[in-house]
């Protein structure tokens, strides 16, 4: 993790090369926008400055063509995903360590800490906006677990302090970031619905761009436009492992709010339907790992037509073997004609010594039972040792109904688990 | 039954003791009806057999949806359709659809799954589930997979139950 975070600093670093001005000038502008990305962990900031650096020009690194999808594979795989880059102008390898590493093991906890809370997955979307609008977007879509906001503003202090202040700067922030957590949940209660993160984006790019100096925006504008050309072209569900941290981040939230705050990953659509629709196929997919843990021997299938076809195979099996069964009980019970309470006792005396594969075996007699010698299958025998079997209480026969379940259930291992339902998420019974 | 029994409340035991519990009364209470039918007539006819099958299996089915209550939306189905005496309709009807399945779902999966594979293979495969899980005609995707999923664990656990009586029998 340490590597990839200091490629991640590295990266981010390079990047700011470019004008000092546009640094200078960004942070008045970023301060009045951002207040609440104070908040922003200095990991945040961090990762952040990957994305940041391709969107305005750092004056202590000759970053030019700085590839932002380059810079998000760093991040992404710093938060555990995947990007498919679109190109890589930017063979960005070799840049000064020095002063990143000051920075980055300043804030290399709270990398740590954004990439365990899923913000892995959020990094990448800063590159897809402008550097003003990141935090907005980001409360936008309200995550209430990832209280670090990356920061514009902060992002450009950072930058400007590169070498003295960093790391105070990045110890600051992070102070802010973790007091600031309250003020950002006020301001993400504003952005409820995810029906409006669209156009809160756009106002806020727009709001940006106007903030920033020619420079920036020119670098905003050529990121923005990747962006949109790779938000249009990844529609869906191309980053599946995102998917899975989306998921991380979404289970935190309760299962009851009204509105569900989702995160668009890179390189998705940002529409609102795309939006739900992803959130309801995750949640489909969620269901079919459950069935494919019920339904033996479905580990391997992927897919949701072939799992599909297997669960309804298996669902049709059962109730075969359901019929199967009555037919042969039907068949079976009027030759007997016993009275089913001695069944009963007769079943949990098979069951007390033997395992369903071994029923003939017998005499696992209870001590409750005086039964000498039960003969096994023969019926008539029992209708003498009858007698002695009505006194016996009923007290035991829920207990030894219980050994007669578990005898036969004991062969399978995966029906124990059903009864009393021990980590079966969403099942109850 | 007992009156130790009942001590224990419902929801704490366990849904196989429940489903136990009420599928061996039902058989009690079937076993009693042959009784006193088999008394007058000696020989069991194939007749005799098929509807003896028919009751046992009504009474499978039965149980385990009372033994599951109305937690669920199947398990309410099921006892709607017992209780409006559609139950045989629906298990001819599903068998039906079974046997079609069986015969035109090979082809349609064969030719779907080269082509393109997943949109309307999935939809006919929707539906079949919603024929085969009672009440699931009504149901979302969503609830239609959570339902299929205890439905599942229920008709394993009834399955299990039916076998030890049945292997308790023959032994």
């Amino acid at each position: 993790m340490s590597s990839t975070e200091n490629t991640t600093g590295n990266m981010g670093f390079q990047e700011s090369g470019g004008g000092g001005d546009s640094i200078l000038n960004c942070p008045s502008s970023g301060m009045d926008t951002n207040s609440m990305s104070d908040k922003v962990a200095g990991m945040a900031m961090c990762s952040e400055s990957m994305f940041k650096s391709s969107t305005r020009v750092d004056p202590f690194y000759g970053g030019t063509g700085w590839d932002p999808l380059v810079s998000l594979n760093h991040a992404e795989n710093f938060g555990g995903s995947s990007v498919v880059p679109h190109h890589n102008e930017f063979g960005n390898s070799h840049y000064p360590v020095g002063l990143e590493n000051q920075a980055i093991s300043s804030t290399s906890h709270l990398v740590h800490y954004a990439s365990d809370s899923g913000l892995g997955d959020m990094v990448p979307k800063l590159a897809c906006f402008g550097s003003g609008a990141f935090s907005e977007m980001v409360n936008s879509f309200g995550l209430p677990d990832c209280g670090q906001v990356t920061e514009t503003s902060f992002h450009q202090k950072y930058a400007q302090k590169m070498g003295v202040g960093a790391q105070e700067d990045c110890q600051i922030s992070e102070e802010r970031a973790l007091g600031g957590n309250g003020k950002k949940k006020r301001k993400a209660s504003d952005f409820q619905s995810p029906l409006n993160p669209k156009k809160n984006i756009e106002g806020e790019q727009q709001k940006d761009l106007s903030a920033n100096s020619s420079e920036c925006s020119k670098e905003q504008d050529e990121m923005k436009q990747k962006m949109e050309q790779s938000n249009s072209t990844n529609l869906r569900g191309k980053q599946a492992s995102g998917k899975q941290i989306k998921d991380n981040s979404n289970s935190g939230e309760p299962a009851k709010d009204t509105y569900i705050h989702v995160r668009a990953k890179r390189g998705q659509a940002t529409n609102s339907h795309s939006l739900a629709e992803r959130v309801r196929r995750e949640r489909i997919s969620e269901r079919m790992r459950l069935l494919q843990e019920l339904v033996p021997g479905c580990n391997k299938i992927t897919g949701k037509a072939v799992m599909l076809d297997e669960i309804i195979n298996y669902v049709q099996s059962l109730q075969q073997q359901v019929e199967f069964l009555s037919m042969k009980l039907a068949t079976v019970n009027p030759e007997l004609n016993v009275d089913l309470d001695r069944i009963f006792q007769k079943d949990i005396l098979h069951s007390r010594g033997s395992s369903a594969a071994t029923l003939g075996i017998g005499p696992g007699l209870n001590s409750s039972h005086p039964f000498p010698g039960y003969p096994q299958g023969s019926f008539p025998g029992i209708s003498g040792a009858a007698a002695p079997f009505h006194p016996v209480p009923q007290a035991v026969w829920d207990n030894e109904l219980q050994s007669i379940l578990q005898m036969g259930f004991d062969s399978s291992p995966s029906i124990n688990n059903l009864g009393p339902n021990a980590g079966r998420s969403k099942l109850e019974l | 039954m007992s009156p130790q029994h009942m001590n224990i409340p419902l929801s704490r035991r366990s849904i196989r003791t429940r489903l136990a519990y009420r599928f061996l009364r039902a058989l009690k209470k079937l076993n009693r009806q042959r009784t006193g039918a088999v008394t007058s007539s000696t020989s069991s006819s194939i007749r005799d057999t098929c509807r003896r099958y028919h009751m046992v299996k009504m009474a499978a089915y039965a149980s385990m949806a009372s033994a599951v209550g109305s937690k669920r939306a199947w398990s309410r189905a099921l006892l709607s359709k017992i209780r409006n005496r559609g139950l045989n309709r629906w298990l001819v009807k599903r068998n039906k659809s079974r046997a079609l399945r069986g015969r035109s779902s090979s082809n349609a999966v064969a030719k779907e799954n080269p082509s393109k594979g997943s949109t309307v293979g999935l939809e006919e495969a929707h539906q079949e589930l919603r024929k085969l899980v009672p009440g699931g005609e009504v149901m979302d995707v969503l609830s239609l997979f959570d339902e299929t999923a205890h439905y599942i664990k229920c008709l394993t656990s009834q399955v299990q139950i039916m076998r030890n009586i049945v292997d308790f029998y023959s032994d």
